[in-house]
């Protein structure tokens, strides 16, 4: 197992430096510079701006000088926000409100309700196959699914903060201002969840040994909770280390709308900005993550599926 | 008397016309209601897309500025935007934009992801696993940067834009066909077919692939709905398809912040969002489900 | 049976929804409608006579008033909701509105802005200008302290506007100061050398006393003085701090606010330095300003009564003005500046005059503004010049008027030789998407279109590509003429008030802030006339010419209205904005 696990790690390496080299390219192909403001600049300032970020060396040269700040930690700076270097833009703060925190927080929050939600509605789904419950079960999962969050966000805001003013509008920092942005970013991954575990439950209440355990006259509590579940749960668990990589480093628009100060406005703005480091250090920061997740799933695939060894 | 009768009626009616797996397929796809359903929402969709002129009352572009914002009423059905421009034609015409996305970012996807997982998993081997290892390096960008780092460098244009939800989403399509070929490459037919002398190319096109697209259109039917909603996301940050042109996603965009005021400008291009993403999803369920014994078969 | 249950509960749900949704609830609409009646009244002579009347009382209405403003408490402090990010507190280096509406607060210029453009003096106490107009001798305070309690002295004002001009800040609004004698020579130098400096012609001539030489006297340069690039700046700070001096718990300011907090993106926190020498007078103690990005959560904190301002979507503008409350707090002041239509001079079909005054004169600015963006208050533009800076002109430019413009129009084509409106070439108008831009232009290619016939076409940008893109027109040897576009938007909010920085820093041949490849012989005089002028009148004049040269005669510019500043304030509090730069927060206090 820990074979299993440093190998996997060592496979990140060059996967990061193939994710850097192509990020990298495709900056250098990007039109428009992050030097552009509202009154354009002389070109002399521009030259010297350009000096200073190192951005005249030739791009093979500007590249090296970022892997080499990159294996000492060091982000760089940022172009957008003079004097701040993305270490400091990223994760500074501290543990707690550091943006990469605090995404990190309404993610996994978003996921335990994702997850909390959505297998029990599944299993009930599928133990209760085309019976109202599920179906009320499966239409609300449709509705959760096709709703966009930013248009789900702004209602609940009108209905429970303006409206009721039962919650705070926005912002972070407190436990009731945890709420709407958890509930908005889980509900599109708990229909996803309760169809996936409902499809992979029919599937696995179908199978020869559930039928066995049901004939040796296991109770059916029994029957599900020791022999189905536990299986049904492999192609959620896979799917969960995307997820929660997706959700942890920041949902753009949730994190917009409640404005949350996470990492994940930096995916829109550091193109939009052309902040050149902020791109590269938000895509590192992902890989990385998903990187971790993936392992994380695999390792708990063992735990779920006694089957299933790694060498 | 009766009873004989109906003894000697049965076993004719027990033999069934001779019949291909997929014709097979296809009326378990017809007897599925909800695909069914769905499988005519898209032929409405494809409809309107095509005979957009005449479907719409209005042209998407015909604006009346005494007439700006007004609630849905007879002339306009689901009433008019900020320049006085029907809603309802902007809709029709909006499928357009919506079927175009899901073609061409569905092609791009299809292209790129069946020629290489097919490459890799024909080739097997140090080649799969290296191709597999890039595809993991795929899989580590986040979709929604690499799409807009994308459409960036490709500069304005509607085509763009497709092609950059297109080119972001091939590997799930990859891994599917390279995992089909892998499986399907070590069956029977395969070893006979290269006995026989067939060429690999022969061998690709001939028998592996047409085996392998099942799985392949139901992943994609059931990936459209998430195109769609990715040029929503798009045309929110401002980087969808290019104006005059009308798209679904630009309108619930323009139209949510002022929901409270003019709720008809994000209802209606959200409920089609909502019901196209249902439709695909429905037709999905019932592709998967009517080409599933022929799954089975090949697995 | 399991499919035709789903099958039938989903229709049901899908025709439940459709029914839901397609009958919106009306929005009520408040009118209050006076109704004058004539009663006839019948005068009857009084007979006295007792008699016992029931009177039945009914307590005349009162209007209800107003409830009272949902708000946070004052006691802790103004809530004033930030925008975005401010990308830096760095005096020098800080140009956006959002950084400036904190530092405004941390810093103190020479001179403030009034509410009416005019300048009072605020570090300063006075100036004096030599006989020949070019020298400033200006007199500070004695009483100026650093938030550390360090004296704030002339030379720190010399360090600031020098670390502005070297070349190494890369400041981008050093170029309004090059009008110093020495400025330019620094800032357009490869590196900062003593000599350079030395040679920057301002100076402490004691602790109290700065001086400042022009090259050429300057009718306008007092109201420089009250802009940010005249901030004083700690020189030792910086060394000591490096690229942290900025950050809360390290700027020293010397206004009348300490910076207490910076979360970033989430929160900025200043607080009254007591030491200030005015302190008694800066009645509001605390500001939070809170970072929140989306107008449309902005508009639900300020209705949730969670701050005290906000910006708001303009979607919502028309419930704004509808609303009995918010349409009180909706506050509309001037901002200088103007949204307008650059046109390409040197490309077909827009190289001949005759199409631009048909394009200029097809535009209905009004319903643009009254319809479509529902901006009823807001000024449509015909000049270049907005209404509260001198020079302003009401009745030159371009109207909306149709058959003008269809005049215009034909005599362009027989001049031509083109049949139909059709034959003339694509007119391509190139703009960057955000905000409402989008609407705005729709709206001018759709009125260009229906108004005269012309095909158009619109290709958006984002703004950081935008304006690369057309800087590469100007950059020689290419020149708009090169360039696909026939119109380009943009906007200008100025600077300080003077037609200056509008006619000649924007619009003038040669200025890098303009792309329509223009040249005017007469215009270029007149630029130069009013520089050197000192006498006001007369330079109103000149502006006031060269600006119908440019927005009639030659119609380079199409302006289509002037901005404003609008913002959601609750009743109750005092406010006051001048028309440049950000208000002035120790001018606030919370009405009793």
């Amino acid at each position: 197992m820990l074979k299993y696990i440093v190998r996997r790690t060592f496979w990140l390496i060059p996967v990061l430096l193939m994710v850097s080299l192509i990020t990298f390219t495709a900056m250098k192909l990007v039109p428009g510079g992050p030097f552009t403001r509202e009154k354009p600049l002389p070109p002399k300032i521009r030259a010297n701006l350009e000096a200073k970020y190192h951005l005249d060396e030739p791009t093979w040269k500007q590249y090296l000088r970022y892997l080499w700040n990159l294996l000492h930690f060091d982000l760089g700076p940022s172009y957008k926000y003079y004097g701040r270097t993305i270490n400091d833009v990223m994760f500074g703060g501290g543990w707690l409100k550091a943006p990469a925190s605090v995404s990190a927080q309404l993610g996994l929050i978003a996921v335990l309700v994702a997850v909390g939600i959505g297998i029990p509605m599944g299993i009930i789904s599928a133990l209760k196959q085309n019976t109202w419950i599920d179906y009320i079960a499966m239409f609300i999962s449709m509705l959760g699914v096709s709703i966009p969050n930013f248009v789900l966000g702004l209602l609940l805001i009108w209905i429970f903060a303006v409206k009721l003013g039962w919650l705070p509008v926005a912002r972070w920092g407190s436990p009731s201002q945890v709420v709407l942005p958890a509930i908005t970013l889980g509900t599109g991954g708990t229909a996803f969840i309760a169809r996936l575990t409902r499809a992979s439950m029919l599937e696995v209440i179908r199978q020869d040994y559930i039928r066995t355990a049901r004939a040796k006259g296991l109770k059916e509590r029994a029957v599900i909770v020791g022999h189905a579940l536990k299986n049904s749960l492999i192609p959620v668990t896979t799917v969960l280390g995307p997820l929660m990589a997706a959700w942890m480093t920041g949902s753009f628009l949730v994190e917009h709308v409640f404005a949350i100060p996470g990492i994940g406005k930096f995916f829109i703005t550091s193109v939009v900005d052309r902040d050149y480091t902020l791109i590269m250090g938000t895509i590192m920061f992902y890989a990385v993550f998903l990187a971790i997740m993936n392992i994380l799933v695999d390792i708990s695939y063992a735990f779920i599926d006694p089957r299933i060894r790694y060498e | 008397m009766a009873v004989r009768e109906r003894a000697i009626a049965r076993p004719i009616e027990l033999m069934r016309p001779p019949t291909s797996l997929w014709r097979d397929a296809w009326n378990r796809l017809l007897r599925n209601k909800m695909a069914v359903t769905g499988g005519t929402f898209v032929l409405i969709l494809l409809f309107c897309a095509a005979f957009a002129p005449w479907v719409a009352p209005y042209h998407y572009k015909d604006t009346d500025f005494r007439n700006t914002r007004k609630p849905p009423s007879w002339e306009h059905i689901m009433g008019t935007d900020k320049l006085g421009r029907d809603v309802f034609s902007r809709i029709i015409w909006g499928t357009r934009v919506s079927i175009v996305v899901a073609i061409v970012g569905s092609l791009t996807s299809l292209v790129i992801g069946l020629t290489y997982g097919a490459i890799s998993g024909y080739i097997g081997g140090r080649v799969d696993n290296l191709m597999m290892r890039f595809v993991d390096v795929m899989y580590a960008f986040p979709t929604l940067l690499f799409i807009i780092l994308v459409m960036v460098v490709l500069g304005p244009g509607l085509m763009n834009v497709f092609i950059a939800i297109g080119i972001v989403a091939w590997m799930g399509i990859a891994r599917l066909v390279r995992g089909q070929f892998l499986s399907l490459k070590e069956k029977e037919f395969t070893e006979a077919a290269r006995m026989v002398g067939a060429r690999d190319i022969r061998i690709i096109t001939r028998h592996l692939l047409p085996n392998s697209i099942g799985p392949i259109i139901i992943a994609i039917t059931l990936r459209i709905p998430h195109l769609i909603l990715v040029e929503a996301v798009l045309s929110f940050i401002g980087l969808g398809v290019p104006p005059p042109f009308p798209s679904w996603g630009q309108m619930v965009s323009e139209g949510w912040r002022g929901m409270k005021a003019t709720p008809h400008l994000t209802i209606f291009p959200g409920l089609a969002i909502s019901l196209t993403m249902l439709a695909f999803n429905f037709l999905g369920d019932g592709l998967r489900d009517a080409l599933d014994p022929l799954m089975r078969g090949t697995s | 049976m399991f499919a035709r249950r789903k099958w039938a509960f989903v229709a049901l749900a899908v025709i439940g929804s459709l029914i839901l949704t397609a009958c919106p609830p009306p929005t009520p609409i408040v009118e209050t409608v006076v109704v004058t009646k004539e009663v006839p009244v019948e005068v009857t002579v009084p007979v006295e006579v007792t008699k016992i009347v029931e009177v039945i009382v009914t307590p005349t209405p009162t209007p209800t008033p107003l409830p009272p403003p949902k708000m946070p408490p004052p006691e802790e402090g103004l809530v004033y909701i930030l925008g975005a990010e401010p990308p830096t507190f760095d005096i020098n280096l800080a140009t956006d509105t959002t950084s400036h509406m904190v530092i405004n607060q941390l810093m103190e210029s020479l001179y403030n802005y009034k509410p009416d453009g005019t300048i009072e003096p605020a570090a300063a106490e006075r100036y004096e200008v030599s006989e020949d107009g070019k020298t400033y001798t200006i007199y500070l305070r004695k009483d100026l302290l650093w938030h550390d309690g360090v004296p704030c002295v002339a030379q720190h004002f010399v360090d600031g506007m020098i670390r502005l001009a070297m070349p190494e800040t890369a400041a981008e609004y050093a170029w309004l100061m090059y009008f110093i004698e020495g400025f330019e020579e620094l800032n357009t130098a490869d590196a900062t050398t003593p000599e350079l400096v030395e040679g920057v012609a301002i100076k402490a001539i004691d602790d109290y006393t700065l001086q400042i030489t022009l090259k050429e006297p300057l009718a306008f340069f007092p109201s420089i003085l009250a802009f940010f690039t005249t901030y004083p700046i700690r020189l030792d700070l910086i060394e000591k701090y490096g690229d942290k001096w900025f950050e809360a718990g390290y700027f020293v300011g010397n206004g009348p606010y300490k910076l207490t907090k910076w979360e970033h993106e989430a929160v900025v926190e200043i607080e009254k330095f007591e030491d200030w020498h005015d302190a008694d007078k800066v009645k509001i103690e605390k500001v939070i300003f809170p970072i929140v990005v989306e107008p449309a959560t902005q508009l639900a904190m300020y209705e949730a009564g969670e701050v005290h301002s906000s910006g708001y979507p303009s979607a919502e503008l028309p419930r704004i003005l509808e609303d009995p409350v918010l349409s009180k707090e909706f506050i509309r002041l001037p901002r200088p500046g103007i949204y307008y239509l650059g046109l390409n001079v040197l490309r077909e079909p827009t190289d001949h005059v005759l199409l631009r005054k048909a394009l200029a004169s097809a535009i209905d600015k009004r319903v643009i503004l009254d319809e479509v963006l529902k901006m009823t208050w807001r000024k449509d533009a015909y000049t270049t010049i907005p209404p509260e800076i001198p020079a302003f002109q009401e009745d030159v430019g371009h109207f909306f008027d149709v058959e003008k413009a269809k005049a215009y129009l034909e005599e362009y084509m027989a001049e031509m030789g083109y049949e139909e409106p059709g034959d003339i070439p694509l007119i391509r108008v190139w703009f960057n998407k955000e905000g409402d831009n989008i609407d705005i232009i729709e709206s001018v290619c759709s009125m260009w279109e229906d108004n005269l016939g012309v095909k158009t076409e619109m290709v958006t940008w984002e703004w950081k590509v935008y304006l690369d893109t057309l800087d590469v027109c100007n950059t020689p040897p290419m020149t708009p003429a090169e360039c696909e576009y026939n119109a380009y938007r943009l906007g200008w909010v100025m600077d300080y008030g003077d037609p200056n920085n509008m006619l000649n820093e924007v619009f003038a041949p040669g200025s890098p802030f303009q792309y329509t490849g223009w040249e005017n012989a007469r215009f270029t005089e007149l630029m130069k006339l009013g520089l050197e002028e000192t006498d006001m009148a007369k330079r109103i004049e000149y502006y006031k010419e060269a600006d119908k040269i440019a927005c009639e005669d030659v119609v380079m510019v199409i302006p289509l209205f002037y901005y404003d500043r609008t913002r959601l304030i609750k009743t109750g509090i005092h406010y006051e904005y001048p028309p440049f730069g950000s208000p002035y927060l120790k001018d606030w206090y919370f009405e009793e």
